[in-house]
């Protein structure tokens, strides 16, 4: 989100009280009433989880003041090396638990000399909005924290060597090539899919995501190709020597009016270390090989609107609440459609079910898009926004606030706590 | 993504489901299989013949019962076919060859007065949204400002609307025409 500085100026100190369920902490959710919180923002909120299986995560302000976006430092070295030469260690990298593989912007690798196959795999990702991010494949050595993925396939976005844009990919909108149109110097994809296209793309030229250049020594052609599951892209945590069958993502609780920066740990594993244990944990099934769905009833006894969403999926990719109200109440809409702007803070329950027959209770609130923004927080639990389907349910980073969510891999058991696919509450 | 859900059941309006239930019933024909063009544009002319009837392929299972609307399954269609009709609109399914299932709906002149797609790969919107597609690129440029490029899109242009939502390995979303949408279709219960 871009903020205009004369919006923010005197902003954020509205002293009405209201009620609202921001996210409660410790997997809570503050109640079925909801909790009294304030709508004033602060500057700040932070919890941590020591260990050597973390990497710090936050939201903040970023490279490019958008809202709840949360980000990581990555560092990427010729697969072998340690030495400065051979390393880059980028910052402000989108964490996103809905895509798949590390992809950084080549501007934020200065010139790291990374190679892949030969002739060279490239690889098309591309967003809802048509826009893509086209660029090379390349093997490195990823370290988040103090964990080490050895000779992963990453994609470099926008690398200079390989402008030839493959059509079927760049028909639908603008190329992503810089900090400001991706708002991050990368994104760090680890969701519950090890790659980012799977077996389809070992079988398929045709499949949309892979294309190879037309030969060894040049480029000026990239054609549709396969790609055997060992060269896509692929969820640098699988790659892990250990800790590598899941992730917990943990971030404080935030009163309505958000916080200017958070602060939380994203701890690798699931029962795997001390500090990554589920027990007690709600552990929501998803189908394997599938899209990471669990059903989402909803209500909201203001609108008396309910609804149900088979479609339902934790995505701190997004930097909202998204889901439909059309089809029973409809919220009023601002920002071209782009976010919800209710006339007063407006509570909502939820139940979240799955496949395993296991179910949680989450309460949230959504507030006045406009409201929020002239405020001076980056984190804002209470954003939310329609889309266009009535069967999805987008839980985006809002979600996360004050609890810590496991995501398990699919494939990859955590002990008697299940095999994922999973989410665990 | 192999196993998202494109088998869904399209949704048809209900006033005209048990019509459009019936012609499933009475013409399941045995596929006339078209050669694969590129697939129609919004607001133009349908590519396929609309005097094409073609439903379901010999041996689909069709499975017709009151209350459900349903139609021969698009993911075993690897040819443009129309795969239902009704006396306002036909809907024509396309499994793109990266598994993407595109759905023309088309006016009884033939025009395409909407889309929709559901699949692991976003389809080219720059051919299926045709002259819609400069509504759409401006208003997806504006909202890159204002949310994550990974999050839903909405428009709401003048004489078009488009949703996009999902995520990666399960795109979905629709476009249509409002001016071109025939009279009696109701397009938000004809859409997925």
């Amino acid at each position: 989100m871009f903020y205009p500085s004369v919006l923010r100026l005197g902003q954020g100190l509205l002293l009405a009280l209201a009620l609202c369920s921001c996210g409660g902490g410790g997997g809570g959710d503050g109640g079925a009433g909801g909790s009294v919180c304030q709508s004033s923002s602060v500057a700040s909120v932070s919890t941590s989880v020591a260990g050597s299986n973390v990497l710090p995560i936050s939201v903040n302000a970023g490279p490019s003041n958008l809202v709840n976006r949360l980000y990581a430092s990555v560092t990427v070295c010729v697969p072998g090396y340690t030495d400065s030469s051979h390393c880059r260690t980028v910052d402000n990298v989108l964490v996103d638990t809905g895509s798949t593989g590390l992809r950084l912007l080549s501007s934020a690798l200065s010139s790291l000399p990374l190679t892949g196959s030969s002739p060279t795999l490239l690889n098309c990702q591309r967003f809802l909005d048509g826009s893509f991010a086209w660029g090379s494949v390349v093997q490195a050595d990823i370290t988040l924290g103090s964990e080490v993925a050895s000779n992963t396939p990453m994609q470099i976005i926008a690398d200079p060597s390989y402008t030839s844009l493959a059509s079927d990919c760049s028909s639908s909108g603008d190329a992503i090539t810089t900090v400001s149109s991706l708002g991050a110097n990368g994104i760090l994809g680890v969701s519950m899919r090890a790659q980012d296209c799977g077996s389809n793309c070992q079988s398929n030229a045709n499949n949309g995501y892979y294309y190879q250049c037309n030969s060894v020594s040049s480029c000026s052609t990239a054609n549709p190709s396969t790609a055997i599951i060992s060269k896509q892209l692929t969820n640098p945590v699988t790659r892990f020597a250990a800790d590598n069958n899941g992730l917990e993502v943990v971030l404080p609780a935030v009163s309505c009016g958000g916080a200017a920066a958070m602060n939380g740990s994203l701890v690798f594993g699931v029962g795997t270390q001390a500090n990554n244990q589920p027990t007690g944990r709600t552990l929501l099934q998803t189908q394997s090989g599938g899209s990471g769905y669990v059903n989402a009833a909803v209500s909201a006894a203001s609108l008396g609107y309910s609804a149900n969403m088979a479609q339902a999926f934790l995505d701190t990719g997004s930097n909202g609440i998204f889901f439909s109200t059309a089809a029973a109440a409809p919220m009023p809409s601002c920002y071209s459609q782009g976010f919800f702007c209710p006339s007063a803070l407006t509570n909502f329950s939820a139940t979240l079910s799955a496949i395993n027959g296991a179910s949680s209770s989450v309460n949230f609130a959504v507030d006045n898009a406009n409201t929020l923004f002239n405020s001076s927080s980056y984190a804002l639990p209470t954003l939310g926004g329609p889309v266009g389907s009535l069967q999805q349910f987008d839980w985006g980073l809002p979600f996360f606030y004050g609890r810590s969510v496991f995501i398990g891999f699919d494939g990859k058991p955590a002990g008697a706590f299940g095999t994922g696919p999973y989410y665990a509450l | 993504m192999r196993s998202h859900p494109r088998s869904r059941p399209f949704p048809l309006p209900s006033a005209h489901a048990a019509k459009a239930l019936a012609l499933l019933g009475l013409l399941a024909l045995p596929a006339l299989w078209l050669p694969a063009p590129a697939h129609a544009t919004l607001g133009q002319a349908a590519l396929i013949s609309s005097g094409t009837v073609v439903v379901a392929q010999t041996g689909q299972a069709v499975t017709v019962s009151p209350g459900t609307p349903s139609h021969a399954s698009a993911v075993q269609l690897r040819a443009t076919a129309p795969a239902a009709q009704s006396a306002l609109y036909r809907v024509s399914n396309t499994q793109l060859s990266n598994e993407t299932v595109v759905s023309e709906f088309l006016s009884p002149s033939g025009v395409v007065f909407a889309v929709s797609w559901r699949g692991p790969v976003l389809p080219d919107l720059g051919s299926l949204l045709g002259t819609y597609f400069d509504s759409f690129h401006h208003a997806a440029s504006a909202s890159r400002t204002q949310r994550n490029i990974g999050t839903p899109l909405g428009v709401q242009a003048q004489d078009f609307v488009l949703q996009s939502s999902g995520r990666m390995g399960a795109f979905a979303g629709y476009a249509y025409v409002p001016s071109l949408v025939p009279a009696g279709v109701d397009i938000l219960h004809v859409l997925p």
